[in-house]
């Protein structure tokens, strides 16, 4: 089983007076195909671990390799196009465009991903197929409930078949069964050997992941892991 | 890449019509007052050119040829009734003779008495003229009358003042037969020139009828014939007048056509446009401002957006490079709805005023470039600004 994130001694200091540590040096290894959770309360560091997870922050110390690739030093346009090709992002407020139907939506990501004008539409429709919104891909976000809109996001996510998926608080805006419902397409993307990194404070969202990692004052634990 | 950029660009602009329309409105303002004054100045310069070339193209100036001048044919070149021979041409609309006395040390005053301790004493040309002079440089009598053929046959002391001339000696109203003294010699003021539209130096002038002028200084002939012809008639009087004056030696004259005053309508058309261009410019300006301002305003807004085309993959220079399309592409619709308006202003203003609308034909592609340009200098700091928003941003934000 191949390794997709892997940290070695990550840690991330806020520079001030005083300093603030947000996480601690942490060693962390999450394999292709793994379903993993990230929970803990709010201010513990989840938000940290995310961004430092998604390239969108730099650690202070340690080294994270992202599918293979060491981030440590990457230029802006490199950090950009590894964020890009290898990582697929889920929010919790969706970040639809209200004025785009839902496959141009999910065309934008292969935009900036250099696949070619003829081929996007093709790929985004199949995306949408995936998360059951086939029928739906020419309504506008604002047509759409919900539980809708975060799998027109989920197909965004995935339509550039990135390495990992990862969610942020993905259930955070929905009823709880809509939730089940978002939640569901998480297990079957898993299924298919999807990997996925949920951060949550949402306890029964975390149950239903196959690792559970509690971040708390910083440190990072592992909690459970079961079969997949 | 540019062309997917372009594609983003108006589907976010269509996105907000009416935040566009009005964004627009200001480069429209702007573009419009720019091409609306360029072409308005282009329109009243040539009307102003116009009306120069219409007194240029309706205006014969008879005088000796240069030749015969020296030869000392002067003396029968033009004769008395000049006037009477061309008003026999047709396109003549009114011809007089027109001689400048050459009297260095006359002057002239209202009073007999020479008083040394309070002189009123004024130095001014002395004209001699036809009766026809009045029409031919287009005079105008603003109190009393033009004399006639009767006081030139009889050589009558009359004069006409010019206006600049009647109001140094305080000669207001000829109702009352006020006189002025050319030397020892008193002559009634008759009437006031009250305006010319050729001549301007009859204004500051002492003008006699012919018949006085040789009686009085012995004038022997008419130094010119002054002819306001029919538009279109000008060169053909030109040929016609030396024959019709002088049929025996017709090269003795020349005719001319008054000169076009090239310099006087490039100045005048350079005036007017310079001025109307600062108030475009600074119109200009402000559509600029506007736009700048409400791109900011559209990048504050959209931060969750431009976060989420960075987490997606979007570089800096691509998010820059998308604002400063939509800002470009606002600046072009400002410019050509702008360029549209100023069209529009010219072409009724011209209608009202019923001049020609003049517009020189690159102005209305200048304009749209303009626009555009202005657009996207708008558009480079909000651009900047949207390049330095990092993906954090769309995480942070609500949506």
């Amino acid at each position: 089983m191949s390794t997709v994130v892997e940290f070695v001694g990550v840690g991330r200091t806020y520079p001030g007076s005083p300093p603030v540590t947000a996480l601690r040096p942490t060693d962390m290894i999450v394999h292709t195909g793994e379903s993993v959770a990230i929970t803990g309360r709010s201010g513990s560091g989840k938000s940290t671990i995310l961004h430092l997870l998604g390239l969108l922050d730099d650690p202070s110390e340690g080294s994270y390799l992202l599918d293979g690739v060491d981030t440590r030093g990457l230029a802006d346009r490199d950090r950009t196009r590894l964020r890009a090709t290898r990582i697929g992002f889920v929010f919790q407020a969706f970040h639809l465009l209200g004025h785009r139907t839902a496959l141009e939506n999910v065309v934008i990501a292969l935009l900036y991903h250099g696949v070619p004008r003829r081929d996007r539409a093709p790929r985004a429709a199949e995306a949408l197929d995936r998360v059951g919104l086939a029928h739906r891909a020419h309504a506008l976000p604002t047509t759409m409930s919900g539980g809708e809109r975060q799998r027109v996001a989920i197909a965004r996510a995935l339509v550039t078949q990135p390495a990992v998926l990862l969610a942020d608080e993905p259930t955070g805006n929905l009823d709880s069964t809509t939730a089940d419902g978002v939640l569901a397409l998480f297990d079957e993307l898993h299924g298919q050997g999807q990997t996925i990194i949920l951060v949550t404070h949402d306890q029964a969202v975390a149950a239903r992941a196959h690792r559970r990692l509690r971040i708390h004052d910083g440190v990072v634990t592992e909690e459970l892991t079961r079969a997949p | 890449m540019l062309r997917d950029l372009l594609g983003e660009a108006i589907s976010a602009s269509l996105a907000r019509p009416q935040r566009m329309a009005l964004t627009a409105l200001g480069t429209m303002l702007g573009i419009g007052a720019l091409v609306a004054t360029v072409g308005l100045a282009d329109t009243a310069g040539a009307q102003i050119v116009s009306r120069f070339d219409e007194l240029a193209a309706t205006e014969v100036i008879v005088r000796p040829a240069a030749r015969a001048a020296t030869q000392g044919e002067l003396v029968s070149a033009i004769p008395w009734d000049a006037e009477t021979r061309l008003a026999r041409l047709n396109g003549v609309v009114a011809a007089g003779t027109m001689s400048k006395l050459d009297l260095p040390d006359l002057t002239v005053r209202t009073t007999s008495v020479v008083d040394p301790l309070a002189p009123d004493d004024r130095a001014a040309d002395v004209v001699a003229g036809s009766p026809g002079l009045l029409g031919a440089v287009r005079g105008t009598i603003g109190s009393g009358r033009w004399f006639d053929a009767g006081h030139s046959r009889r050589a009558d002391p009359v004069v006409v003042l010019g206006a600049t001339l009647a109001a140094t000696l305080h000669v207001a109203d000829v109702g009352r037969h006020p006189a002025v003294f050319l030397g020892d010699r008193a002559y009634t003021v008759v009437g006031i020139l009250d305006g010319v539209a050729r001549e301007p130096a009859l204004l500051n002038a002492v003008i006699i009828p012919d018949g006085t002028a040789a009686a009085a200084f012995g004038l022997t002939a008419p130094q010119s014939v002054r002819v306001d012809t029919r538009v279109g008639a000008a060169r053909l009087i030109s040929s016609q007048a030396p024959t019709a004056l002088a049929p025996q030696s017709p090269d003795a004259l020349e005719a001319a056509q008054a000169p076009e005053p090239a310099a006087v309508r490039a100045k005048v058309a350079r005036d007017v446009q310079s001025l109307f261009l600062v108030l475009g410019l600074v119109s200009l300006v402000i559509g600029a401002v506007g736009i700048a301002n409400t791109t900011l305003v559209s990048v504050l807004e959209r931060t969750s957006e431009i976060g989420l085309r960075r987490s997606l993959g979007a570089t800096r220079g691509q998010v820059a490079g998308q604002f400063l399309l939509e800002s470009a592409g606002v600046g072009l619709f400002g410019g050509i709805l702008g360029a549209s308006t100023g069209i529009v202003v010219v072409t009724a203003v011209s209608y009202v005023k019923e001049w020609t609308p003049v517009l020189a034909p690159w102005l209305p592609a200048a304009a749209v470039a303009a626009g555009t340009v202005v657009g996207l200098l708008a558009g480079a700091y909000p651009a900047h600004r949207a390049s330095g928003i990092e993906p954090i941003a769309a995480l942070r934000a609500e949506g």
